[in-house]
């Protein structure tokens, strides 16, 4: 009995599975939380098509704010990377939360953005790269520029609360 | 890396500001608090531990069954508590695991040990599929610019792989074959042995080329890892069509 409820589970997994690439089921592969339904839509995201930075200014009185500076996360390339290269997911991360907190402004939802993971995930990150001696209120951006045209001055993408 | 689960890297979680129990998912808490820092490292050493045990074949019967099972939860967790980071090769990771784990309930059923091997050979197959198709659908891929510009940016270009995609026509041409590649390697279950190695030699490369140049390593390993299940496929296909 056993083999037989065995093959039926990889039947019933590899439907769902076939179901969730189906342009129609996107809100299949977003139930996706254990990773276990895949998601095979490689290299399709408008987002890789940009350089994303991640920028915090301070802010010294009412609507008066430093320059930007980036806020490092660096992605290393080392030749040995073909073994190993666990710091390529730094800036992974950063284009992931990037897309949820864009996901949820397209929603309509900007308010509720800094009750997310991605934002708050962001925020603790900015907040402890922070150098000391810093004004105490702070705002954190996403901007994105063109690596095919980097003349051209980056664009905001995402701009956070101001927080202190 | 696991320097990042620590205070001030990109993965710490603090108990008290990471979270709002409005937005956050269940699991998402209840990973968090199994995986908090620096319990963290402990699940990641058990899953080096239980790799290593895993390769060298150390343990058999139902102790690898729970070995599997084990890692198998290791990565699930590593999935959720790793979330804003996650790869295809993750995925694709949970998918052997999870297929594996279940093929070791029944060690000795010919019929579960084959539907496991299919099981991964289609997927392998669909994954290619699905990424090819789906290219093939933006007008920037199929003119070459998408790939330019990936292959400029920080996170996934190379000084020399652009230079090699600079010129417009050279791009497209590139740009398509990865379109014709992908969206063709399901024939490789289908056109027996020779059409297996031909589309898992031209994979092994793609890979190769994507972990030296844009730095997708994982890719390399774990699609390669699948690449005997879809040769057992075709040769099975073969067998049946063919009778040889």
């Amino acid at each position: 009995m056993l083999p037989y409820v065995i093959v039926a589970v990889f039947a019933v997994w590899l439907f769902v599975s076939l179901l969730a690439q189906l342009p129609a089921m996107k809100k299949l592969r977003s139930w996706n939380h254990f990773g276990l339904i895949p998601n095979w839509y490689f290299f399709t995201g408008r987002m890789l098509m940009f350089d994303l930075k991640l920028c915090c200014r301070d802010g010294s009185g009412p609507g008066s704010y430093s320059e930007w500076r980036e806020v490092p996360l660096p992605v290393p390339k080392p030749w040995w990377r073909i073994f190993w290269n666990p710091r390529r997911r730094l800036g992974k991360g950063l284009i992931d939360v990037t897309a949820e907190l864009l996901e949820v402004r397209r929603a309509g939802k900007r308010d509720l953005a800094p009750s997310t993971l991605a934002y708050r995930t962001t925020l603790w990150y900015v907040r402890s790269h922070r150098p000391p001696g810093a004004q105490r209120d702070f705002q954190f951006s996403i901007q994105s520029r063109n690596p095919v045209r980097p003349s051209e001055a980056p664009s905001i993408l995402f701009l956070s609360d101001v927080h202190r | 890396m696991i320097e990042r689960f620590a205070p001030g890297g990109f993965y710490y979680w603090h108990p008290d500001e990471t979270f709002d129990a409005r937005a956050v998912p269940l699991q998402q808490r209840v990973v968090a608090s199994l995986c908090a820092y620096p319990a963290v490292y402990g699940l990641i050493a058990m899953r080096c531990v239980l790799a290593l045990i895993l390769i060298f074949g150390l343990l058999t019967g139902w102790a690898e069954s729970l070995a599997l099972f084990l890692l198998l939860s290791l990565v699930v967790f590593v999935n959720v508590r790793v979330r804003y980071s996650m790869e295809g090769a993750d995925q694709l990771m949970g998918i052997l695991l999870g297929g594996l784990s279940l093929a070791s309930l029944a060690p000795g059923s010919g019929m579960v040990q084959n539907a496991c091997l299919w099981f991964i050979a289609i997927q392998s197959a669909m994954s290619y599929l699905t990424a090819g198709i789906s290219k093939s659908q933006i007008p920037a891929w199929r003119d070459g610019s998408y790939l330019m510009a990936v292959l400029r940016t920080n996170q996934y270009g190379h000084p020399l792989a652009a230079r090699s995609v600079r010129n417009t026509a050279m791009a497209r041409w590139l740009s398509r074959f990865i379109i014709a590649f992908e969206s063709t390697f399901p024939l490789a279950l289908f056109t027996g042995a020779p059409g297996a190695l031909f589309f898992c030699g031209l994979g092994g490369m793609f890979h190769l080329m994507n972990a030296y140049f844009m730095g997708l390593n994982v890719f390399f390993w774990t699609f390669l890892s699948t690449y005997p299940a879809v040769l057992h496929a075709a040769l099975q296909f073969q067998g049946w069509v063919f009778g040889r």
